[in-house]
């Protein structure tokens, strides 16, 4: 009797995670749908202007992932996700993409994505509107000494703190 | 990039540091460090699209998470999977049960560190009862 209870306990958690924490039920294998190998195809959100390739497009029990990769150990940025939604809301004008995947070294982070893309681009905007502006305007810097001391133009900017 | 659209890595690096941007698109020398992390970026995201494909080796998940894959735990749990539960039908079919519902297991203790120790001292009492 006890054997029985312990089952249908399981059973009534295996699910209620599955409803709670969708992410946790990705399979165990996923069918990688796209991966970005160099000359891949870029996708272009017409509506939004936005291109990108994300590194992978997975396809799991949960539906198409938009998949990034960060070469560092461990840690994520805000731009990490930022970059991935805007990978994914491009490549959503091929693949219904749920939900983006931010993977590095050691961790992995899953992020389900609102379903409208007007709702994904919203997320973005800011930043969509500052990349847009970068090449005509000198845009505030956002200095600390870590972002700093990996920057790419260091010794150009005034307000490096490295 | 194709005209009038603003590519994702780009509104990523915006979200890093707009300054950043800014200089880079102006024109901005690149540093050499930075062309070297680069380099070293694009090697691991070689290594990562020949990851992503292959199919992997079967471990035993949760022992896997909660003990690290060479732990004396989880490779003798492991040897017990192999010379004795794949032998009997019975063992074969918890094994196959054991792989549905085990990954999201596995998966919970990766991002619940708390419930690694409980699921760690279940693990020894059936390896203690499995495998005296």
């Amino acid at each position: 009797m006890s054997w029985l209870v312990f089952v249908i306990i399981s059973i009534g958690l295996y699910f209620g995670a599955r409803y709670l924490l969708p992410e946790l039920f990705l399979g165990e294998q996923p069918k990688v749908i796209y991966k970005d190998t160099g000359n891949a195809k870029i996708f272009r959100n017409k509506k939004f202007r936005v291109e990108g390739k994300p590194d992978a497009i997975l396809l799991t029990r949960v539906g198409y992932i938009a998949e990034e990769f960060k070469s560092r150990k461990r840690g994520f940025y805000e731009s990490d996700i930022v970059q991935a939604k805007a990978a994914a809301l491009a490549a959503r004008s091929e693949y219904p993409i749920s939900s983006i995947s931010i993977r590095n070294q050691t961790e992995q982070k899953i992020i389900l994505l609102p379903p409208s893309d007007q709702a994904l681009f919203d997320d973005i905007a800011e930043y969509y509107n500052m990349a847009a502006r970068a090449k005509q305007e000198l845009l505030p810097a956002r200095a600390h000494f870590v972002k700093c001391r990996h920057c790419a133009v260091k010794y150009a900017c005034s307000e490096a703190k490295a | 990039m194709a005209r009038g659209y603003i590519s994702a890595s780009k509104i990523g690096r915006a979200a890093y540091c707009p300054r950043s941007l800014s200089l880079e698109s102006q024109g901005a020398s690149i540093s050499k460090d930075a062309v070297h992390r680069r380099k070293v970026g694009d090697i691991a995201h070689q290594r990562y699209n020949t990851q992503i494909e292959q199919p992997k080796k079967k471990p035993c998940f949760i022992a896997t998470s909660s003990y690290g894959e060479n732990h004396p735990i989880t490779c003798s749990l492991r040897e017990y999977r192999d010379n004795v539960l794949l032998k009997s039908n019975g063992g074969k079919m918890f094994i196959a049960c054991y792989y549905v519902v085990s990954p999201p297991i596995a998966r919970l203790l990766t991002r619940f560190p708390v419930l690694q120790k409980p699921v760690r001292q279940v693990i020894k009492l059936i390896h203690k009862r499995l495998l005296p």
